[in-house]
């Protein structure tokens, strides 16, 4: 039926599919290393597939030396890379010896002794224990997706292995027919069957192996880098965490659907949590000082719908009734249809820094009041003066109505203007005080509209006396239609007052006729009201126009020499600037700005 | 015969003024309010009767310069310092220049009115101190040279003899010269013509050395 060459070319066939499949194998994945061994393989046994089925046709050489050569070759290939497809290293090069050994035995046998049973038993013992290594390999390989297919593997080898046996016995008793060519016994056709099927099998078993080792390497590389994801978001986690314990930060999750907040365990010490306790928004709240409570419940307790961050400093009072000051940032988080899903924020304890700010603070008002009482003492004879003068009015017209009611005839219209007199005089020493009360009052910056054209005119009817006492003349070049400064107005009147008794004292030392200050007011540059004090006294010495501002510095006999410092304070708590220059002639000039008010500013 | 004093109120407060002005009127005082140092001086009161009621600090001229302007002219009137805070030492530069007295504001009206009233005397007296001195220099400019010279040694108590030798003439020559004196000074003793001699400033000293 079917003739020698006929089958040793459909082994051939099989052996050319078995070296197509693995080369290209090999080439589309070039990292398993074994595929090279099976192509070289798969090539040397469709080679020696060919060479056998050429028996008669070509010389003996070729067909019978070379061709089992290359058919033991080829199977220590597969050896080879079956070590290699199960992980083990390529092991010593029995292959090439095994080829040597079956290419000087068929010599021997073919030339020299020639014995055909001889050469089957020899190349049985050859192929024998490659074929069992590879079963076995086969078989206890443990991979589990493969596992029918390395067992099917297995079986085959074994069942070559069996084969060749079953040959080698049967090659001492069978005779070989000479017509073995066109009609093979079992005994020839075989082996070619045999290899037909080990073909198409191992190019099978290959692709499937290496398609499931890719798989599983696949699912490794992504299970690997879940994991080190996994790994990288602890470790970053572990980082903020350190971080942000490093800089004392709390951190609070409040999610929306449940009252719930998370916190760490920063925060909760912060506030003055244990670690374990569940927290609400109303357990939170409540540690919130009361006067801040409203504050926070309306900037953290609503989630508002626009997105960014929120900041707010608040206090809170621990359970043991320490006072702490707290800043918390808060940032909203929404789902995809934009509804406020979540708030996440951090705290962090404010309370030193605090208590330092509101120290300077306080330093700054009693500094402030001190300045305003020191200068209460300069003011004192002005402002006695002041009071004086409506005292003196009041206490006249009373005397002179208390005689006038002694007469005989009263004059009743010359009574009621003296009690209307003696009214408005009341009223105008009321102002008076109400005015010094104002100088002295200890009180906060206030931004409010001030018309400082008649802010100079009260200083120079406060200063009045003063003023003609050391015979200055005190000229006002006011700017008409002057926009109102937003600025506090009783600290400027301050300011001006300090610059303008600077001036007076600068001028000591003149001739009266020459003692003149001139006070300009005028709108400066960039939205502000530019007030000037000009003096025509010796100047400040080129050096010291800076020196002049610092506290303690003075040229006067009985100066503390707070004054200009804490002009230039004030000044500078307005928004404004306060500077110092000698003028081209004779004297200086000190100058401030305030800003304009915001209505005023175009 | 004379006329009435009047009080001078200077204070450039016009409330004040007005209330001083009306409490002198109520005691009955005449009063001419004004109110800057220079107004009063324009308006020739310096020379009558009366006192001037002064604020001390006034722009322009204050009342130390308006005191010293006063002076500078001879006047008489008192004045009177009304000062807003006790500032000394103008006190005492005020009292040196001759104030009368220094009041400080608010004043109570009846120490005012008493020292109104104890200017107006004082002024009442020096003014007739003035008239008097202006009769007897009168008298004495009505005196010959040689009367005069003879009034000299009279006062300084020399005999008519010894005068006589001085002046290089008779004792009898001087009786009569010293009698001429007697009747254009209008005195009947020496002892009168001596204080008068004083009082109009004639020594013997001034013409020992011709």
């Amino acid at each position: 039926m079917l003739d020698l060459r006929t089958l040793a070319l459909a082994a051939m066939m099989s052996g050319l599919v078995f070296f197509v499949a693995t080369l290209a194998l090999w080439r589309l994945v070039p990292l398993e290393r074994s595929l090279r061994d099976w192509t070289v393989g798969a090539l040397l046994m469709a080679v020696g597939n060919l060479l056998l089925g050429l028996r008669g046709i070509i010389p003996d050489f070729a067909s019978i030396v070379v061709a089992n050569a290359a058919v033991v070759l080829s199977l220590g290939f597969m050896y080879v890379g079956t070590r290699k497809l199960v992980g083990m290293a390529p092991g010593r090069p029995w292959h090439w010896l095994a080829a040597g050994a079956a290419l000087v035995s068929c010599v021997v046998f073919t030339y020299v002794v020639p014995s055909v049973p001889m050469r089957v038993v020899l190349m049985s013992a050859l192929y024998f224990p490659l074929g069992l290594a590879c079963g076995w390999l086969f078989w206890h390989q443990d991979e589990a997706p493969t596992k029918a297919i390395d067992r099917l593997t297995a079986l085959i080898f074994f069942g070559g292995a069996f084969l060749v046996v079953t040959r080698a016995i049967a090659a001492t008793s069978l005779p070989l027919s000479t017509a073995y060519v066109s009609t093979p016994s079992w005994f020839v056709a075989a082996p070619y069957f045999y290899s037909t099927l080990l073909n198409v099998w191992m190019a099978i078993m290959l692709t499937l192996k290496v398609s499931a080792r890719l798989q599983r390497q696949l699912a490794e590389v992504h299970s690997n880098r879940l994991r080190t994801t996994e790994a990288e978001l602890r470790e970053s986690e572990q980082r903020l965490t350190l971080a942000a314990d490093a800089a004392r930060l709390g951190i609070w999750i409040r999610d929306l659907g449940q009252d719930e907040i998370w916190a760490s365990g920063q925060w909760r010490a912060l506030f003055g949590f244990t670690p374990s306790q569940r927290l609400t928004l109303a357990q939170v709240l409540q540690r919130v000082h009361p006067a801040d409570r409203r504050m926070v419940s309306q900037t953290f307790g609503q989630p508002r719908c626009e997105a960014g961050a929120s900041e707010a400093a608040f206090r809170i009072e621990l359970p043991d009734g320490e006072l702490r000051w707290i800043v918390s940032l808060e940032r909203v988080e929404f789902d995809a249809a934009g509804q406020p899903i979540l708030i996440r924020g951090v705290s962090r304890d404010i309370t030193v820094s605090k208590q330092a700010e509101l120290e300077i603070e306080q330093k700054r008002m009693e500094v402030m009041h001190l300045a305003r009482a020191a200068m209460l003492g300069e003011l004192s004879g002005a402002l006695a003066h002041e009071l004086n003068q409506p005292l003196t009015a009041i206490l006249s017209n009373a005397q002179a109505a208390q005689r006038f009611l002694a007469h005989d005839e009263v004059d009743f219209d010359e009574l009621h203007a003296i009690l209307q007199d003696i009214v408005d005089e009341d009223k105008r020493a009321g102002e008076v005080i109400r005015r010094l009360r104002q100088l002295f009052a200890k009180g906060e910056t206030l931004s409010e509209r001030v018309d400082v054209n008649a802010l100079v005119l009260e200083v120079f009817h406060l200063l009045r006396k003063d003023l003609t006492n050391q015979a200055v003349t005190f000229q006002m070049d006011l700017a008409p239609e002057l926009p109102a400064a937003k600025a506090d107005r009783v600290q400027l009147e301050q300011v001006l007052i300090n610059l303008v008794t600077n001036a007076c004292d600068a001028m000591q030392s003149l001739a009266t006729p020459l003692r003149l200050i001139v006070v300009r007011t005028a709108v400066g540059a960039d939205q502000s009201i530019l007030v000037s004090v000009i003096d025509q006294g010796s100047g400040v010495p080129a050096g010291d126009l800076e020196q002049v501002f610092q506290s303690f510095y003075t040229t006067k006999e009985r100066g503390m020499g707070l004054g200009l410092s804490i002009c230039r304070n004030i000044v500078s708590a307005n928004g404004g600037r306060l500077w110092g220059e000698n003028n081209p002639d004779r004297g200086a000039s000190f100058h401030f700005s305030v800003p304009l008010h915001a209505a005023e500013a175009t | 015969m004379s006329i009435t004093p009047r009080v001078f109120l200077v204070d450039d407060q016009p409330a004040v003024l007005k209330a001083l002005a009306r409490l002198l009127v109520s005691a009955g005082f005449e009063v001419a309010p004004f109110e800057s140092a220079p107004a009063f001086l324009d308006s020739g009161y310096a020379e009558t009767p009366g006192c001037l009621v002064l604020d001390l600090s006034m722009p322009g001229m204050n009342g130390l310069e308006l005191q010293q302007a006063l002076a500078a002219r001879d006047s008489l009137l008192p004045v009177i310092f009304l000062s807003g805070h006790g500032d000394i030492e103008s006190g005492v530069q005020a009292m040196k220049f001759g104030a009368a007295d220094f009041l400080t504001k608010p004043v109570d009206g009846d120490k005012l009115l008493r020292t109104v009233l104890a200017a107006f005397e004082s002024n009442r007296k020096s003014r007739l101190e003035r008239a008097e001195l202006d009769d007897i220099r009168q008298r004495l400019a009505g005196l010959t040279p040689r009367e005069r010279e003879v009034l000299a040694l009279v006062v300084d108590g020399k005999l008519n003899k010894q005068a006589a030798a001085s002046l290089g003439t008779t004792e009898k020559t001087i009786k009569v010269h010293r009698a001429r004196v007697m009747s254009k000074m209008r005195v009947s003793s020496l002892a009168e013509l001596v204080r008068l001699a004083d009082r109009g400033g004639i020594r013997a000293a001034a013409f020992d050395k011709p």
